[in-house]
């Protein structure tokens, strides 16, 4: 139904600042409380074509006594992106607290 | 296993190697870090490697989520298209762009028609014979040449005869770049190159002593093949732009200022 979750989570990790994939992960995971964790296996790939999107960008960086690292930051249009997805998200979400939260029996009253 | 047993084994399914080369330095900052991350934890730096390296996770499927369905008709219809041509070209000084035109509608029609293939697949086919079709236009530029060595006087034949290792040289160079951030011009280029050259020679060799129709077939056979190239040359120049790696015109970032952050929690 919500094919693209890891996308908005990808996403929502780079909204917040220009971030490398171990610490979109770490993040995903910390902001989760260890309820999510992306695989690398998909993490990864999942990066790849969002850059290949324009959704987001990437550049080797040197940090400071650091190794190099391929940091990714968000684009106009992956901004774009996330607030859709956030949408379907926060509609989908609704719709299945709505059905947890039913009491059961038919939805309609019968006339 | 090694690390680099296991990014070898994880970026094996990406064709080109400059990006498995990307790929490969992208996991290997992951799995440092990670290393790095437990070693501060107060683990033992060997079991931290180690253990780095099994979070994350079988290799196999980081190399089935890179893997790009190809279609087999890919090397088929290459084979299809330039054996044969070159052969018939050079054995039997036939018109070459006949052989193009024909084999192209063939190879579309095969491509379309494949037996059980969803619409994706359809559409990778058809992108896979649009790539082919570099291929087809090489070699309809060099059974041109073929062509015209048969029919030209002595100079040109050995002008062309110069132009028939510069061609290979070119398109070897042109394949072995594939994917490489040159790639849109290298095709632009050849596209071009290979199309005058082809069309240049048809022109030259069949229309002015030949019928409308030779012409006509002429024409059809250069810009089929031309009009594939074309458009699979723009596709890739697009999807080139689009990436950073040209970096003409970088997309533009949200004016977000929390992204002009540094990396300082690493």
């Amino acid at each position: 139904m919500v094919k693209s979750v890891p996308t908005l989570l990808v996403l929502k990790a780079l909204e917040r600042e220009v971030s490398h994939g171990y610490r979109i992960a770490s993040w995903i995971n910390q902001a989760s409380e260890g309820a999510l964790e992306l695989k690398e296996g998909t993490l990864y790939p999942l990066l790849h074509t969002l850059e290949q999107k324009g959704l987001i960008v990437g550049e080797w960086r040197r940090e400071e006594g650091q190794r190099e690292v391929r940091v990714y930051r968000l684009t106009d249009r992956g901004y774009r992106q996330l607030r859709q997805e956030e949408r379907v998200w926060q509609g989908f979400a609704q719709g299945v607290q709505r059905i947890l939260q039913h009491s059961g029996g038919a939805v309609h009253d019968p006339v | 296993m090694t690390p680099f047993e296991f990014l070898e084994q994880a970026t094996a399914t990406i064709p080109s190697n400059r990006r498995a080369n990307s790929v490969r330095r992208e996991l290997y900052s992951h799995w440092m870090l990670k290393t790095a991350d437990l070693v501060e934890g107060g683990m033992d730096a060997a079991a931290a490697e180690q253990a780095a390296m099994e979070s994350l996770g079988d290799p196999a499927v980081i190399a089935a989520a890179y893997h790009v369905p190809r279609s087999p008709l890919r090397l088929g219809a290459a084979l299809l298209a330039g054996a044969p041509l070159f052969i018939t070209a050079v054995l039997t000084a036939y018109r070459p762009a006949d052989i193009v035109l024909w084999l192209t509608v063939l190879a579309t029609v095969a491509v379309i028609a494949e037996p059980g293939a969803s619409l994706k697949d359809r559409f990778l086919s058809l992108k896979s014979l649009v790539e082919s079709s570099r291929l087809i236009v090489a070699v309809a530029a060099l059974s041109g040449i073929a062509d015209a060595v048969n029919n030209f006087g002595g100079s040109t034949k050995i002008l062309l005869v110069c132009f028939v290792p510069w061609l290979a040289v070119l398109y070897l160079c042109w394949q072995r770049t594939s994917d490489s951030r040159l790639t849109p011009f290298a095709m632009g280029w050849m596209t071009s190159f290979s199309s005058i050259l082809a069309g240049l020679l048809v022109f030259g060799l069949r229309l002015p002593g030949s019928a409308w129709s030779d012409g006509f077939s002429a024409i059809s056979g250069i810009l089929v093949p031309f009009s594939v190239f074309v458009l699979a040359y723009l596709w890739e120049f697009v999807q080139w732009m689009r990436s950073r790696e040209g970096r003409l015109f970088s997309p533009r970032v949200t004016s977000n200022p929390s992204h002009d952050e540094d990396m300082a929690e690493v």
